[in-house]
């Protein structure tokens, strides 16, 4: 078993080595499916031979030959794939361009020189908006592959990538994970172009930059890092590029590859790297100066750096009053050690120090387990597996089964089993409180639930003396991580009182003049100050009102 | 092999942190929870011990049948902690005595002394010392545990009420284990505790149910020790005048005699007692100063109060109801216990400390005939919600 542990570490150590060495992994460039930087010869049926001969096999690619032109018939092949362009689009814009309306913007056959013909045709005849080059067969099938259309004519080497993507796409929904009652209402989608545009309709800025990578040997997935140029550390930005190119994957087919493939603490329970599926969050982020890592194919987008303050944020935060927001906020904070520790707190009051609890209630635990055959530590994991089994079937189930699963789950646990006498009713509290809570800090649930049940068996093991330790353990570790450059805990720990305004409390937004100095030093002046609304006075000019 | 080595080491490791780990626990169904503790000596000069021990079944929500709240348990040992031993062999679980809340002690044990008792309880990790400590008089401390007449399930919290609500009546003087243990070495105060009485208790017919007679608990009085030794009881009214001179007197509600007819309700609603030692010709003297507020709550017979003369004999009679008692006490304690529990040893040592050191061996010799000056200044500054009498005699003439 040791060697084992020795062999994975090793094995862990050595595929973490060669990031470190910057070892030279293929980059989105040099990954190719057939593996051909051959150019495109002048000579259609050459090209549309090759083309074939590499994708020709699969049924979904058109393949559309015809003629064009007014003196010289000259022969053009469109290809795209069925079911991802758009095909009114292609037909009405670049078929009918080029076969009909030629004869209405070019009568005599003077605009289009034969020899000249890739630019006088883009310039002149096709009346897409978005039509680039294709040098050769790679370019080629990438565009093919990709969406696009792919336009080839005889006697040219170039032939045009014509963007006019169709196909099916989830229309903007509510969200599903992220629900706020002020606010907007829209989500990411699964279409990578939607998204940037959702959050370029928010950010109406120059500098917010969308780069596309492809990521994914076999899946070519579009991976897109937004930023804003001037806010976002220059660093963090490159850490992130270079992170992705690292990446040497079969397949990206959702957000969390990417996330695993670029973490920094992959060993750790605690995720440091943020995801949403709400446009108005993401942008929020990216105002404050991260970096967000849209992916192709998934409605949730990456944040990064991401640190544990965000986790109690949710954006009604910020977009109701002050008051209540920072009283939940609070509350989120308890709730965050309700789910932690209330089970391990119920083991080591009820086994270790039961002079600490007030003798009533000392009392009524004591009826409660009267007559329970388990230890508590054996009849708490019962509850808390239950549980877990309960949460699982429920997401997991078809919806119209979910509820039968719930109602079986109360009646089975909230009832029959106290009555029946196998689990006290104060572990069912326990359970169901600390249940509730977890639900509060949805984007740590996963640590949380760990350290839990970490918790429960130090707390049987030591007591109170394990909770205490197994927290500090904790702590520590949060406080060791780092996420893209920021430690984790920031501005916690280390403390940076400036940040502090928005960290456990959320101050007044007139009073948040600047942005995150833990993410972005540059730059870090976010309004101007004095801006506390105030009754107009009179005396200073203002009006009556 | 090293490797080996390392590996059964690390095993052994995580085996002592999961399976030595719990050599403290004990489960709550594993645990008798006594509430509360009595301690007599048996004829043979044995400790007696009986804990009252907390039956959880009978107290979940679902009733629990007929089943008693709680069982008494008796063991008994040459000393406190044999006794406790001694229970395992008779009982079914291991007694837990974090949380008792009144310890009594019989009246056979507290004359022998409890410096062993103190002691076994100061060395307890389990009994607190912030516990009642209360003496049983006239019976032994496990026939008051038997005793039960109040609300509570629990016959402890029936005691623990009634030790609570002392602080308004200050007709016992109540005290903890912590105070006896302050004032046990004797040094210029001496321990006073409550003391618990069995009486009649008659309960008033409502409608269904018959009037029952059935015994019930009175905390009256207090137990005055010299030093760890029970040196005798003072009863209620006595015990106030006490009360008063050690400042424990709080809002207390006293009937004042205006004239040979006529009582009237005080509440006392500050009291402030000095105690004044005086040194003349090598004597000492003390000078008890009484200060006290009260409001009227109850006062009778067509009395005008709203009369300054009216209400200044009132005030009077007021000063001379808590002199009166003042004087009765000490005249009592003085006298007849010869007890210092007042703590006028330690009010002379704090202002003649030199003169302290010389007389403390014979103290509690020379106070008996110490001589007291009680002066009382009383003020009544409230009268209630309402000035005047409701004037049903005046009508009726």
């Amino acid at each position: 078993m040791f060697n084992k542990l020795l062999k994975y570490i090793k094995f862990a150590n050595n595929t973490r080595a060669p990031q470190k060495a910057g070892h030279k992994k293929p980059t989105p460039e040099n990954v190719s499916f057939a593996g051909n930087k051959k150019s495109l010869s002048n000579s259609l049926d050459d090209n549309s031979q090759n083309l074939k001969k590499y994708i020709g096999k699969s049924d979904d690619i058109i393949f559309r030959e015809f003629y064009f032109g007014v003196k010289q018939q000259t022969k053009a092949l469109i290809s795209f794939i069925d079911g991802l362009g758009d095909k009114n689009l292609i037909l009405e814009y670049v078929v009918k361009s080029l076969m009909v309306n030629i004869h209405i913007t070019d009568p005599q056959g003077k605009l289009v020189d034969k020899k000249n013909m890739f630019d006088d045709l883009k310039k002149y005849i096709l009346s897409i908006v978005e039509a680039t080059e294709v040098r050769n067969m790679d370019e080629a099938i990438d565009t093919i592959l990709s969406g696009n259309t792919l336009l080839l004519f005889d006697g040219s080497n170039l032939g045009f990538s014509i963007s006019a993507k169709g196909g099916a796409s989830r229309a903007i929904e509510q969200p599903e994970t992220e629900v706020v009652i002020r606010g907007s209402r829209e989500a990411f989608v699964e279409t990578i172009r939607v998204n940037t545009s959702l959050l370029r309709k928010i950010i109406k800025n120059p500098n917010l930059i969308f780069e596309t990578l492809v990521v994914g040997k076999q899946t070519r997935t579009d991976v897109c890092i937004a930023f804003i140029q001037g806010i976002a550390d220059d660093k963090v930005i490159q850490e992130v590029r270079d992170r992705i190119n690292r990446i040497d994957s079969d397949a990206i087919l959702e957000s969390g590859y990417i996330e695993q493939f670029i973490e920094d603490n992959p060993l750790s329970l605690f995720a440091t790297i943020g995801n949403s599926e709400r446009p108005d969050k993401v942008s929020a982020k990216l105002l404050e100066g991260r970096v967000a890592i849209l992916c192709s194919g998934t409605p949730i987008v990456l944040t990064v750096p991401y640190t544990f303050t965000e986790a109690l944020q949710v954006p009604e935060d910020y977009y109701s009053r002050p008051f209540l927001a920072n009283f939940i906020r609070i509350l989120r904070l308890l709730a965050l050690f309700i789910t932690l520790t209330l089970p391990a707190l119920y083991i080591s009051l009820t086994t270790f120090h039961q002079e600490m609890i007030p003798t009533v209630l000392l009392v009524t635990f004591a009826s409660a387990r009267e007559g329970i055959p388990f230890p508590v530590l054996i009849e708490t994991l019962i509850s808390e597996i239950i549980f877990q089994f309960i949460r699982e079937s429920g997401i997991r189930m078809p919806k119209a089964v979910g509820t039968a699963v719930s109602i079986v789950g109360t009646l089975v646990i909230g009832q029959a089993a106290v009555e029946a006498g196998i689990i006290g009713a104060p572990m069912v509290i326990i359970t169901a409180l600390s249940a509730i809570t977890s639900f509060i800090l949805p984007s740590i649930y996963d640590a949380l639930i760990i350290f839990k049940f970490i918790m429960i068996f130090l707390s049987s093991a030591f007591g109170l003396y394990g909770v205490i330790a197994g927290m500090f353990c904790m702590l520590a570790h949060m406080c060791s991580l780092r996420t893209f450059g920021t430690p984790f805990m920031s501005p916690l720990a280390p403390v940076n009182w400036s940040d502090m305004k928005d960290a456990i409390l959320r101050f007044p937004l007139w009073l948040l003049k600047s942005r995150p100095k833990a993410l972005t030093w540059k730059n870090s002046k976010r309004q101007s100050s004095s801006q506390m609304p105030n009754k107009p006075d009179k005396k200073k000019g203002g009006k009556n009102y | 092999m090293i490797k080996r080595i390392i590996a059964v080491i690390l095993l052994l490791t995580f085996s002592a942190i999961l399976l030595t780990g719990c050599w403290d626990r004990k489960e709550l169904n594993q645990l008798g929870i006594a509430m509360a503790i009595g301690l007599d000596k048996t004829e043979e000069g044995r400790i007696e011990l009986t804990s009252e021990i907390v039956r959880p079944s009978a107290m979940g929500k679902q009733g629990g049948g007929n089943e008693p709240p709680y069982e008494l348990v008796v063991s008994s040992g040459d000393t406190i902690f044999e006794a406790i031993r001694h229970t395992v062999k008779e009982f079914d679980r291991r007694s837990f005595f974090s949380h008792v809340k009144v310890i009594v002690i019989g009246e056979d044990l507290a004359r022998e002394g409890l410096e062993e008792t103190m002691d076994f309880i100061t060395r307890s990790h389990e009994l607190r010392k912030t516990t009642w400590l209360t003496v049983a008089s006239g019976c032994k401390a496990s026939d008051i545990l038997g005793v039960k007449h109040g609300l509570e399930k629990i016959q402890a919290n029936y005691m623990d009420g009634i030790l609570k609500s002392q602080k308004i009546d200050s007709s016992s003087a109540v005290g903890k284990v912590i105070d006896f243990i302050k004032t046990m070495p004797g040094e210029g105060i001496n321990p006073v505790t409550g003391v618990f009485k069995i009486i009649d208790v008659k309960s008033v017919p409502s409608q269904g149910t018959e009037p029952t007679e059935s015994k019930g608990l009175k905390l009256t009085g207090s137990a005055l020790f010299v030093k760890d030794k029970l040196s005798g009881f003072l009863d209620t009214f006595e015990t106030l005048g006490l009360n008063i001179i050690t400042g424990k007197c709080k809002r207390v509600t006293i009937d004042v005699q205006t004239s040979p007819n006529d009582k009237i309700a005080i509440e006392l609603k500050r009291i402030r007692c000095d105690i004044v030692p005086i040194i003349s010709k090598g004597k000492v003297s003390f000078r008890i100063v009484v200060k006290a507020e009260g409001s009227l709550t109850e006062a009778k017979d067509g009395m005008d109060i709203t009369d300054q003369q009216v209400f200044k004999k009132i005030n009077n009679a007021f000063a001379d109801h808590i002199r009166a008692s003042t004087n009765n006490s000490l005249t009592k304690i003085q006298k007849e216990m010869k007890t210092d529990v007042l703590g006028l040893g330690r009010a002379l040592e704090m202002k003649y400390p030199k003169y302290w050191n010389k007389v403390k061996p014979q103290w509690n010799e020379i106070f008996p005939d110490v001589s007291f000056n009680v002066d009382v200044g009383t003020h009544l500054n409230r009268t209630g919600l309402s000035q005047k009498q409701l004037n049903v005699k005046k009508t009726g003439k």
